[in-house]
């Protein structure tokens, strides 16, 4: 039996508010000492899926939550799809991988910067599985395909109106908002698109080749040329209509003044 | 979605709702709540891969650098027993470029190279991709990673000692050799030595590294316990031996009058072969388009045989008898058989169109036949072909995927 007490870094937070939470309690009820709720594996799996302090370093933000799950219409880019089903799939990352504890591996590595790898006997990612496994019941087992661009190449101007959305579901999240960065999730995530201009600088780079940064990173991610804790954005989960889009939102078209 | 929402689950959240009434009524010794999770009983993460069984007949392994799998082909039939995912990026290219087997089937051994692919993109031709090399360990059961060990820039060749205990990579690296035109010792890249039953997922021991000569490529290892390495140095025109036990180099052997100065070959030998006695070495070289041979037993050149070839000779193979070496070229792509007491070419195949581009390295089989990789395009599928051992007539040629550039036999009896 796991005694689950206080996670250090994210859930230290949660910890906290569980604990005043219990302290209400505490108060109507008179009781003194811990009370003990007894809990499932899947519902451990369940907050470990939604903790980012599991990678052991406050350099990560993410959590898997953070890039999986269904995409709604109108909701963020979940860029690593749905895990509904991971445990019945027979690969993983475009066929790269065909083992989920690698795959989810790989994740904890080059996204929320863990160096130890977990094993099938490490008490979380046991309950990750568990909790995997069980919304994988009802959901089928095919592999999502995960269509990495390596080529990159211009892309005809976009729409403005439709690119502002479309930052908000892609990019926001962790970049927070253009040019001023509000509300991102990852502090060292930079400032759109000024910040990333301001590393490419004129001169050095051509005024297309800076946009063709942008194209470039998003497809890549922490991968190839690039490393950094970005995933990257395959042709399902962003089309190059979308991409196009966000760099006229982001006004990358007319990039030789900035 | 602010990163709250994305942190808490929501019964954690809605737990916390209430937060105001707690700080401001309750003091600070009263209860918290303990959740204690119960453990998961299922078996987490089965292993679902198929595993690898060897057939009568043996099975070849063949890196793919461009798909970063290993096909596994039956050599009898043909058959591909399996194409499986390795490395350690899964997304960039590890470029799994030679591969070893261990004498009992039980491990696989490759070096990743990571390399440099032609991509459009502004940071295309920057040059930030290099990365270190590694040596990987694959269980040969189901071919899953087991263990990996840094090497250097460009792993080039990978060879185990026959024993199985001494693991060795060449780096060629380019790079290296351009940044010190005038500084031979500078320019002179490693070898690195493993002990492959030190190799695991995390942790491993460095390997060790043995400064070797300008651009080291092809290499063999003495038999049975690998204590004399050889290893092609295409920088500098010569074979170098290096002795493993004391660490260091103890024989460079210039490949003729002709050698050139480093960094300017005139020979560039590129591929070692040692022969099934291990009384012969056969060097590759792919600027003066001949094979070179040494006596390992004098670590002298043979002067009196040299066989001009039509091509670039790559990695070629001995008869059983050692009176013959099969020998596949590029440019013009073809594969020639040569009789070794004559120095005469006794039949070549010429490939065109789509046949074999670019044969790469030559296996011979069991039967006395030859497995022959070709690299294909680099874009889509190469081959192995089958060719028969007197007319190099193709007896089959089997798809396998990306840049296929190695191959390695493995029987049944040596598990």
């Amino acid at each position: 039996m796991k005694r689950h007490h206080v996670r250090q870094c994210g859930l230290l937070v949660t910890s906290l508010l569980v604990a005043t939470s219990s302290a209400w309690i505490g108060c109507s009820n008179e009781t003194a000492g811990p009370i003990v709720e007894q809990k499932t594996a899947v519902e451990h799996g369940e907050v470990i899926y939604n903790d980012s302090s599991i990678a052991g370093t406050e350099l990560n933000t993410y959590s898997c939550a953070t890039c999986h799950g269904e995409t709604t219409p109108d909701g963020p880019i979940k860029m690593g799809g749905s895990l509904a089903g991971a445990t019945k799939r027979t690969s993983y990352w475009a066929g790269q991988e065909v083992d989920l504890l690698r795959a989810v591996n790989a994740c904890l590595y080059y996204f929320m910067l863990k160096d130890k790898a977990w094993t099938a006997d490490d008490e979380e990612a046991r309950a990750l599985y568990a909790y995997l496994e069980f919304i994988s019941q009802d959901a089928p087992g095919d592999a999502l395909p995960f269509t990495v661009v390596t080529d990159i190449v211009d892309l005809p101007p976009g729409d403005k109106t439709r690119g502002q959305k479309a930052y908000q579901r892609a990019c926001a999240t962790c970049h927070g908002a253009a040019h001023t960065g509000a509300m991102r999730l990852v502090e060292r995530a930079p400032i759109l698109p000024e910040q990333t201009l301001s590393e490419h600088p004129l001169g050095e780079y051509t005024a297309d080749e800076r946009r063709l940064v942008f194209v470039e990173k998003v497809r890549y991610g922490a991968f190839i040329s690039y490393t950094g804790q970005m995933p990257p954005f395959s042709l399902e989960h962003l089309s190059d209509d979308d991409m196009a889009d966000i760099l006229e939102y982001l006004d990358l078209y007319n990039v030789t003044s900035k | 979605m602010t990163w709250w929402a994305v942190a808490f689950t929501r019964a954690l959240w809605i737990r916390a709702l209430p937060l105001g009434v707690f700080l401001s009524g309750c003091s600070p010794s009263d209860p918290t709540v303990i959740f204690e999770y119960a453990p998961y009983e299922g078996e987490a993460f089965p292993n679902k891969r198929t595993p690898l069984t060897i057939p009568e007949g043996g099975a070849a392994f063949v890196t793919n650098s461009y798909s970063d799998t290993v096909s596994v082909l039956a050599i009898a039939t043909g058959d591909i027993l399996g194409t499986y995912p390795v490395g350690r990026d899964p997304v960039s290219l590890d470029g799994p470029h030679h591969i070893a087997v261990s004498p009992s089937g039980d491990a696989v051994y490759i070096g990743l190279s990571y390399p440099v692919v032609a991509a459009a993109g502004p940071h295309a031709s920057h040059g930030s991709s290099t990365r270190s090399g590694y040596a990987q360990k694959l269980d040969g059961g189901d071919m899953h990673v087991v263990g990996q060990v840094r090497v250097d820039y460009n792993p080039g060749d990978i060879v185990l000692s026959e024993d199985g205990k001494r693991l060795v990579t060449s780096h060629f690296d380019l790079k290296l050799a351009l940044a010190n035109p005038t500084n031979l010792e500078a320019a002179r890249a490693t070898v690195a030595v493993i002990d492959p039953s030190q190799m695991f997922l995390t942790g491993s021991p460095s390997a060790t590294r043995i400064k070797t000569c300008v651009l080291p490529h092809g290499m063999a290892l003495s038999r049975p316990d690998g204590a004399t390495l050889y290893v092609s140095c295409y920088g500098e025109d010569s074979v170098t031996i290096v002795d493993l036990n004391a660490g260091q180099v103890s024989k460079r052997i210039p490949l003729g009058a002709a050698a050139g100065d480093f960094g300017d070959p005139t020979y560039g030998p590129y591929s070692l072969t040692l022969s099934p006695s291990g009384a012969l070495l056969a060097v590759g070289s792919t600027v003066s388009n001949d094979v070179r041979f040494i006596e390992t037993s004098q670590g002298e050149l043979n002067s009196d045989l040299t066989l001009p070839m039509l091509g670039s000779p790559y990695f070629a193979a001995f008869s059983a008898d050692e009176k013959q070496i099969v020998v596949p070229l590029q440019s013009p792509d073809a594969v020639a058989i040569f009789d070794l007491a004559t120095k005469t070419e006794l039949a070549r195949r010429d490939f065109s169109g789509d046949e074999c581009p670019l044969p790469h390295q030559v296996a011979r089989d069991k039967s006395g036949d030859y497995l022959l990789v070709c690299e294909g395009d680099h874009e889509g599928p190469g081959k192995l072909l089958w060719l028969n051992s007197t007319s190099l007539d193709v007896k089959r040629s089997v798809e396998v995927e990306v840049y296929p550039d190695a191959v390695t036999l493995l029987y049944k009896e040596a598990q």
